[in-house]
């Protein structure tokens, strides 16, 4: 088939398709019409697209500056960090002091209840030291019984039929009361007495 | 040839280039009407083209449409480096393009079934009587072209445009085309060995 014969066949097949249809009447409206709507549309996007654009931008541009450290407010809020991280030190610091003072005032009080448990010690001390003597005192009472007993045998004496008595009772004051002077005194009284007896039988 | 659309003589031609510029530098002055009558120029010819390209479909309205949308878009930008006919062509040629690209993107995501192209065989062929027929296969075998074959095909054969508007239309070189034409030939040729029998 040559080139002719080809041009002539393909034009033959596209006479038999048939004509395109005519242009509808209302095309030139409507091509209008449609443009001004995506028109519309394009701005619309690339008014959207823009906003968009500026909000990333500022967002970006934002978060260098605070990451640069050029922002105001990234330097308002880190001084406003820095003041509190200083407030925290201090009463930390400060906590720590009142804690060593606390301790320190502890110290202070066991060491004062100890002192004064050893000035109480001491005053105890001081005052048994300061009491009588209690067995002097003792003494002195069994030597003043002793007497008395002697004087009332000594009184006794000088009554009729009572002298196996006035033996027996300076007996006792001996046995009772050895180491008095009232003892002594018994003794020698009843030494008397035995002697005196032994010059009679 | 009954139903063809009417190739104006290169006088003519010449004379609907003036007219052409006439309504471009009206158009670009803001007078509105000057693209409907571009509209009314040049409707039938990119109306026919598009008709070619799409394989002889009845439904190229939409395309047609989507050219002198773009054409009314852009013609405030138009340089004049080439004619309006042949910026109106390249419109037509890419809005086919991409209408083709949306038809089979939509046949293969809906999974439309597509028309098959039934080989030419001899058996058949001897069947076939009538001239109708033949035509019928002949446009069958063009619509089954790649595109860039099925364009310098309808571009020159049928539009009758000279190699080098068609290289301006398509953007490729003069002899770019004259290869694609050889290429295209060659395929119509093995697809309808039967009919060149005919013929001869």
């Amino acid at each position: 088939m040559t080139e002719d014969e080809l041009q002539r066949l393909l034009q033959q097949a596209d006479g038999d398709a048939g004509a395109p249809p005519g242009p509808p009447a209302d095309l030139a409206d409507r091509l209008h019409l449609t443009a001004r709507q995506r028109r519309r549309t394009r701005t619309a996007v690339r008014s959207t697209a823009v906003v968009l654009l500026l909000v990333i931008g500022v967002t970006l541009v934002a978060r260098w500056r605070w990451v640069s450290g050029d922002d105001p407010a990234r330097e308002t809020i880190t001084a406003r960090v820095d003041t509190q991280d200083r407030q925290i030190a201090e009463l930390r610091a400060e906590i720590e002091r009142l804690r060593q003072e606390a301790e320190q005032r502890a110290l202070t009080v066991r060491l004062l209840e100890a002192n004064l448990k050893r000035r109480q010690s001491l005053a105890n001390l001081r005052r048994l030291g300061t009491r009588p003597d209690l067995l002097l005192s003792i003494d002195q009472q069994v030597e003043r019984a002793a007497l008395t007993v002697l004087y009332q045998t000594d009184q006794l004496c000088n009554e009729p039929n009572q002298a196996e008595s006035v033996v027996e009772h300076y007996r006792q004051i001996i046995d009772l009361f050895g180491q008095t002077q009232a003892a002594d005194q018994a003794r020698q009284r009843l030494s008397g007495i035995q002697k005196t007896k032994g010059g009679v039988l | 040839m009954a139903g063809s659309v009417p190739r104006p003589p290169a006088e003519e031609v010449s004379e609907a280039g003036s007219e052409d510029d006439l309504l471009v530098e009206r158009f670009t002055r803001g007078d509105r009407s000057a693209f409907d009558q571009i509209v009314t120029n040049h409707y039938a010819r990119v109306a026919g083209l598009a008709r070619r390209l799409l394989g002889w479909d009845d439904d190229v309205a939409d395309v047609v449409q989507e050219v002198f949308l773009s054409a009314l878009q852009n013609l405030p930008t138009f340089r004049r480096r080439a004619s309006l006919s042949t910026w109106l062509t390249t419109i037509t040629v890419n809005a086919c393009r991409r209408h083709r690209r949306r038809w089979f993107l939509r046949r293969r995501l809906i999974g439309l079934p597509g028309g098959t192209l039934r080989p030419a065989s001899r058996e058949t062929a001897d069947r076939r009587t009538s001239d109708r027929e033949m035509l019928d296969r002949l446009r069958t075998a063009v619509r089954a072209l790649p595109n860039r074959y099925r364009e310098v095909i309808v571009l020159r054969y049928l539009e009758e445009l000279p190699i080098r508007q068609i290289s301006e239309v398509l953007g490729i070189a003069p002899n770019a085309v004259e290869v694609r034409l050889t290429r295209a030939r060659r395929r119509l040729a093995e697809r309808l060995a039967d009919l060149a029998e005919e013929t001869s």
